[in-house]
């Protein structure tokens, strides 16, 4: 599985960028399109991510679980996300931020990642599945050269063990 | 003097009145005078005494001089009528006799209606006859003529007896060898003397007709493998058209009237064959050309279709047939329909209810893909097959071009939404709306043709994903490409590893493996079931995957242990020897029966195999049956089983068939469990994606999302009640109750 797609945006923006959008499709469509790619993503069963709705009456929030990849500070650790997804999707990216305390180079403090995926080389080919995948593969490669937490960039080259320390302070399993 | 005066208007004298209507025989009784009644009462005795008698006389002097007189006082009108009076009565008394003795007359039937309606002939003769000695003028002849035939019609045609008795002498004679046609003559002419000419024709019209069609049903009924018209033509011209020209006399009736005839006859034979004809395709081509242009009115066209609808409802669309037989007689309806009607608007009726059906079909879809991949001689669609390897001249259907000169518009008497299908695969394909459930059975067919390659030879498959593309488009087939390109990768790395790997252990050599792309293999590539292997396999795997490992940096393969095949050589002490090719499970429940008994332990329990190599019960079962059927294993009591090493050791009774049968009701039993079992996998992906992301959660909760996201297709979505959904989960191992709901298990 090629997993190359974690690279951050030059603009470290937090904010969801509001770009204007050019052709509103229904909320039939979205929550169909939705519908279908949890029935893609609960039937191939990748190892390793899972996501599923909150709601039976909203398919629009999702929650998603990511296990960190071996060989890399996040092996056997697991990590809960929110997916907000607007009535635009897929011709707007799902808002993705992480709810799980997250220590990483591309995350900050509250959460939010900064993934070109998921921000200005956002695609409506992509879906859950290849967000969620991104999202395991930024784990363990990610983009040092615009970081939003700099100490974990600069401790990841220099430092892997007291970055290990330090993501562990701030991880909390969950059931 | 006139009585036919209105007070409003002037009285008209008789002499004006007769002038205008010289026929007339408005004068009354009261004003004839004393001796015109005398004459005329002569005159009506010379009537009488002619009309009772067969002798001719000429009428004496008196009765001529009484004419004279009664014409020269304008009463020849007068007498016309009371002439044709007597007749009327004369005839009717006469007939009304006859009813009676007609009935148990049945013996001699033909030579009575004969000489009944030869008396009908002479009477009118003798009634002319006398009308002309009565000296009537020209048109009062001809009044009476009229008259007389239209007495003579009525008795013909009221009397049922006589009139059926007609038809039925001509049913039987008209076309019979033997004589008796002399008689067929007499009546014809009768009865055109009589003016019944055309009433005669459509006797014999009708009788020739059922004649025709008994001849064509004798002689071509269920005969649908040479064109009969040739023989039928030679025969309506000569045996059919010099009998039936003596009969007919009409201008409008010839030779060609006549072939026109039997043509339509047999398009009413084959019409009611349709259904079998079109069965018999291709067998029946030549009736079908045939049909093609004896078929010539609306009138036929529309009774074929409906006629084939109604035998097509009756025979073949109900839940009886079988789904590859109603396939097989779409396929033939196709092809002989569009023989019969090129321009394809009775195809287009016609297949509408076959079309409809199969869409409610469950198993449609998977039998026209078998169909179009398996070119094997066992495939009973294998037309499909052929007609994709012949794909090449396929052209993809255009959309109305506006430049297109060649355009043509729909015909005429097309339904509205009238769609000309004449590619076999196209036609199949278009009755489902959506082509992916085409593409996710292709996938599938791949799935279980490539992984059971042994040799990843995938030329054969490479060939049918580019016809198949051909047909449903490029895109569609990205995650096959995928498929296809995984097998060709696999030999090359398997290749490679085998170069590296050490042949001097040689078990290293007896492992290959095809490597899949995890997520775009259908989930048949996937196995449900995982089970440890033994340790000599599983440590040839392992040194295969460290290998891989190192040829493809960053990737692990993950053994699918259920999946693939084994080759095994089994020896037994009585120097049975057998070869199999089976599944890993059952290679793996032999070899560990294998190795125990080299620790001399003897019999296994079930549950001591499901331990040793962490398998279900159900797929140890299913494997130990297997083997028992194939007498490896014994069962010596209930769930304990051994090698059965000598053939001896089988009791007769078991020898004979109990084996067989335990075999039998065990599978039984396991295929219900697989079935119920196969159902419950498709929602447990669902309950663990919501249980691992949403944690704890309630029956209630978890049971609506359910109903909610497992997909509904193929008519199988959620369908468990509440109840069942709380026992599955309470009896699932990998779920925990947790307070008020359920938690995944901690493995």
């Amino acid at each position: 599985m090629s997993t190359t797609l974690a690279s951050s945006s030059s603009s470290a923006s937090q904010n969801k960028s509001q770009s204007n959008s050019t052709s509103i499709p229904d909320g039939q469509s979205v929550t169909k399109r939705l519908q279908t790619e949890l029935v893609q993503l609960m039937m191939s069963s990748t190892p390793g991510i899972s996501a599923f709705p909150e709601s039976d009456s909203n398919l629009l929030n999702w929650q998603g679980t990511i296990e960190g990849p071996s060989n890399t500070p996040y092996e056997n650790l697991k990590f809960k996300i929110s997916l907000n997804f607007n009535s635009n999707y897929p011709y707007e990216a799902p808002l993705v931020k992480f709810i799980s305390p997250m220590w990483h180079p591309n995350v900050d403090m509250s959460g939010n990642i900064c993934l070109d995926i998921l921000k200005d080389k956002w695609s409506a080919v992509y879906n859950v599945q290849t967000i969620l995948l991104s999202l395991q593969s930024l784990l363990g490669e990610p983009n040092n050269k615009s970081p939003l937490n700099a100490q974990a960039a600069q401790l990841w080259d220099e430092d892997p063990t007291e970055y290990k320390r330090l993501l562990m302070l701030r991880y909390e399993e969950f059931e | 003097m006139m009585t036919l005066s209105s007070s409003h208007q002037r009285p008209i004298d008789t002499a004006t009145l007769l002038n205008i209507f010289p026929n007339c025989s408005i004068i009354q009784e009261d004003y004839v005078p004393q001796s015109l009644n005398n004459d005329l009462n002569h005159i009506i005795e010379f009537i009488n005494y002619g009309l009772s008698h067969e002798i001719r006389d000429q009428p004496n002097n008196r009765v001529k001089q009484a004419l004279k007189s009664l014409f020269s006082n304008n009463m020849g009108g007068k007498l016309l009528d009371i002439y044709i009076d007597m007749i009327r009565q004369k005839v009717c008394h006469n007939n009304g006799g006859d009813d009676d003795h007609d009935d148990h007359d049945g013996d001699d039937d033909s030579s009575s209606i004969v000489s009944t309606v030869r008396t009908i002939g002479l009477n009118k003769d003798k009634f002319l006859h006398i009308a002309k000695q009565l000296q009537f003028n020209y048109i009062q002849i001809q009044i009476f003529e009229r008259s007389c035939n239209s007495v003579f019609q009525t008795i013909i045609q009221k009397n049922n007896y006589l009139s059926n008795q007609i038809s039925n002498l001509f049913k039987n004679k008209l076309f019979s060898k033997n004589d008796g046609k002399e008689d067929l003559l007499i009546i014809k002419s009768t009865l055109q003397y009589i003016g019944l000419k055309q009433h005669m024709n459509e006797i014999i019209i009708n009788v020739s007709i059922n004649y025709i069609y008994n001849f064509i049903n004798h002689n071509f009924g269920s005969r649908w493998e040479e064109p009969s018209m040739n023989i039928l033509a030679n025969w309506s011209s000569s045996v059919l058209y010099p009998t039936l020209t003596n009969f007919i006399t009409s201008d409008e009736f010839n030779i060609e009237i006549l072939n026109q005839l039997v043509k339509n006859e047999l398009v009413k034979l084959r019409t009611k064959e349709a259904f079998d004809i079109i069965v018999d395709y291709p067998d029946s081509l030549a009736t079908l050309k045939e049909l093609k242009y004896c078929i010539t009115t609306q009138k036929q066209r529309q009774h074929l279709v409906n006629t084939f609808i109604d035998s097509c409802n009756k025979r073949l669309l109900h839940a009886g047939a079988n789904t590859i037989d109603i396939i097989k007689c779409y396929l033939s309806t196709i092809k002989s329909f569009l023989i019969i009607d090129p321009r394809g608007v009775l195809l287009d009726k016609v297949c509408r209810p076959i079309r409809s059906y199969l869409k409610d079909r469950d198993d449609t879809i998977e039998k026209i893909v078998h169909g179009l991949l398996d070119d094997s001689e066992d495939n009973e669609l294998n037309d499909l097959a052929q007609e994709l390897r012949n794909s090449n001249d396929y052209i993809t259907p255009k959309i109305d071009d506006l430049n297109d000169l060649n355009w043509t518009p729909d015909p005429i008497d097309a339904l509205p939404d009238f769609r000309k299908g004449n590619d076999l695969i196209e036609s199949l394909i278009s009755i489902f709306d959506s082509k992916d459930i085409f593409i996710s059975e292709f996938m599938d067919v791949f799935c279980s043709d490539l992984l059971n390659l042994t040799d990843y030879n995938v030329t054969d498959a490479l060939l049918k994903l580019e016809l198949l593309k051909l047909r449903f488009g490029e895109r569609e087939f990205n995650s096959l490409d995928v498929m296809v390109k995984d097998l060709i990768e696999s030999k090359r790395i398997d290749h490679t590893i085998h170069l590296e790997l050490d042949e001097r252990n040689k078990d290293n050599g007896i492992f290959h493996s095809t490597v899949l792309s995890y997520l775009y293999w259908p989930n048949g590539a996937k196995s449900e079931e995982e089970f440890v292997l033994p340790t000599q396999l599983n440590n040839i795997f392992t040194n295969y995957c460290s290998h891989f490992e190192k040829l493809k940096q960053g990737r692990k393969l993950k053994l699918f242990s259920n999946k693939g095949n084994v080759e095994l050589d089994l020896e037994f002490d009585d120097n049975r020897k057998f070869t199999f090719n089976v599944s890993p499970d059952k290679a793996s429940i032999i070899h560990l029966f294998s190795s125990k008994e080299q620790e001399n332990i003897k019999e296994l329990s079930i549950d001591e195999i499901m331990n040793e190599l962490q398998m279900s019960e159900l797929l140890a079962k299913r494997a130990i049956a297997f083997w028992i059927k194939n007498q490896i294993l014994l069962e010596t009591k209930s769930g304990h089983y051994k090698i059965l090493n000598s053939l001896d050791e089988l009791s007769e009774k078991e020898k004979v068939g109990g084996t067989i049968n335990n075999y039998y009701s065990t599978e039984v039993g396991i295929k219900a469990d697989a079935e119920e079992e196969a159902v419950k996998l498709k929602y447990w992906p669902f309950i663990e994606g919501m249980l691992k992301n949403l944690g704890n959660m309630e029956l209630t909760k978890i049971h609506s999302f359910l109903k909610m996201v497992v997909p509904k297709d193929n008519g199988n979505g959620y369908n468990l009640s509440e109840k069942q959904l709380k026992e599955y989960l309470d009896n699932e191992v990998k779920v925990e109750i947790d307070g008020n709901g359920y938690k995944l298990a901690k493995r």
